[in-house]
């Protein structure tokens, strides 16, 4: 692995974080705790509806227009406070979304996911013969469709229980929250099942899109 | 985004795409992937007696950096030996094909694939070194 990919490393091109929050080399990577942000726990069950009202409640509060007879370093300051929001919202809302910002901010971008080597030929083998079916003649083209009905069938049972890994793994973490900042080992193991769990499903995501396309023999 | 010209030749006309057979002793295969785009990359390496590498072949399913980064990681494999390869950087590979930021990870995967297909190559000839010892 790449001596850039350490803790502080932007998450997009992997340079250093500067002190401002900010990628030194591509800006986009903000580091505010979103969390905090809506001044909620680092739980991931949350209640939508609470989330939207407090939504709204702070886009008032922060909103450029009431800050704008303010001085010039106020109103930037009032303006990222505004965009910090609208992202805390838009990135908490969503369950994957969710997960995926606990694990970088409590990893620090320090844990690389690593899929299981048996997915990634997975991935392999079914691109193969995907490509194979594109490629094949007509009475090859059926077989072959078949055989991909199959295995994308195989691959959203995968999907499926997947997704109930990640919200166990979800239900645990917050059973795990105490009073304590400090994390345990264990808690250390939840973040790094569900980091490595969100990983996958994005590859049997891609994998399943691309078997969208493929003709059923029945038509 | 425009990708550079030479991203889009690579994409165009990928160099060395294809298998080895996995179960060759001279053959190191690496397969990699990136839990961000879901791209995955699998590159092989044929290496001589010598510890050359002869020949090299990849298969990437992801976007075109993606596949850029691994058609020229294996034009640039052919012919160095196991110590030279491992020195490719990432980072060789940006400049060459003019990367943007959001698009460093594809060379990250590249050079990933490179190390993993090193190491399992350098692994087999442990065992048949250590098989034809136990042979002796």
């Amino acid at each position: 692995m790449s001596d850039s990919m350490h803790r502080g490393a932007c998450r997009y091109c992997g340079a250093p974080v500067e002190s401002s929050g900010l990628c030194g080399r591509c800006q986009t990577a903000e580091r505010s705790d979103f969390f905090a942000v809506m001044g909620l726990p680092r739980r991931l069950d949350i209640d939508l509806q609470a989330l939207e009202a407090i939504y709204h409640r702070l886009s008032r509060d922060v909103h450029p227009d009431f800050h704008h007879h303010k001085p010039a370093d106020e109103r930037e300051a009032w303006l990222k406070r505004s965009t910090s929001v609208n992202k805390a919202y838009r990135t908490l809302r969503d369950f994957h979304g969710r997960v995926a910002y606990l694990v970088e901010l409590e990893g620090g971008g320090a844990l690389k996911p690593q899929a299981p080597p048996e997915l990634l030929e997975d991935v392999i083998e079914v691109q193969d013969l995907l490509e194979e079916c594109r490629r094949g003649e007509e009475t090859e083209r059926r077989a072959l469709a078949d055989r991909l009905q199959h295995e994308r069938e195989r691959l959203l049972d995968q999907l499926a229980r997947l997704e109930s890994d990640l919200k166990r793994g979800a239900r645990e973490w917050d059973a795990s929250l105490g009073a304590e900042t400090e994390r345990s080992p264990s808690q250390r193991q939840i973040l790094r099942a569900l980091q490595d769990l969100l990983g996958q499903r994005v590859y049997l995501l891609n994998l399943i899109r691309d078997l969208e396309g493929v003709p059923s023999s029945v038509a | 985004m425009a990708y550079s010209e030479k991203v889009v030749d690579h994409y165009n006309n990928p160099r060395n795409v294809g298998s080895f057979d996995k179960k060759d002793p001279s053959v190191g295969t690496g397969i990699v992937g990136a839990p961000e785009c879901g791209d995955v990359m699998k590159l092989q390496i044929k290496v001589s007696p010598q510890g050359v590498i002869e020949d090299a072949k990849f298969k990437t399913f992801g976007c075109g950096s993606a596949i850029a980064s691994s058609s020229l990681a294996t034009e640039w494999l052919k012919g160095k030996t196991l110590d030279e390869a491992a020195q490719i950087k990432n980072t060789d590979i940006v400049q060459e094909l003019a990367l943007p930021p959001v698009k460093i990870h594809c060379s990250v995967l590249a050079e990933d694939a490179i190390k993993a297909a090193l190491a399992d190559v350098k692994k087999k000839q442990m065992t048949t070194v250590g098989e034809t010892a136990s042979a002796l």
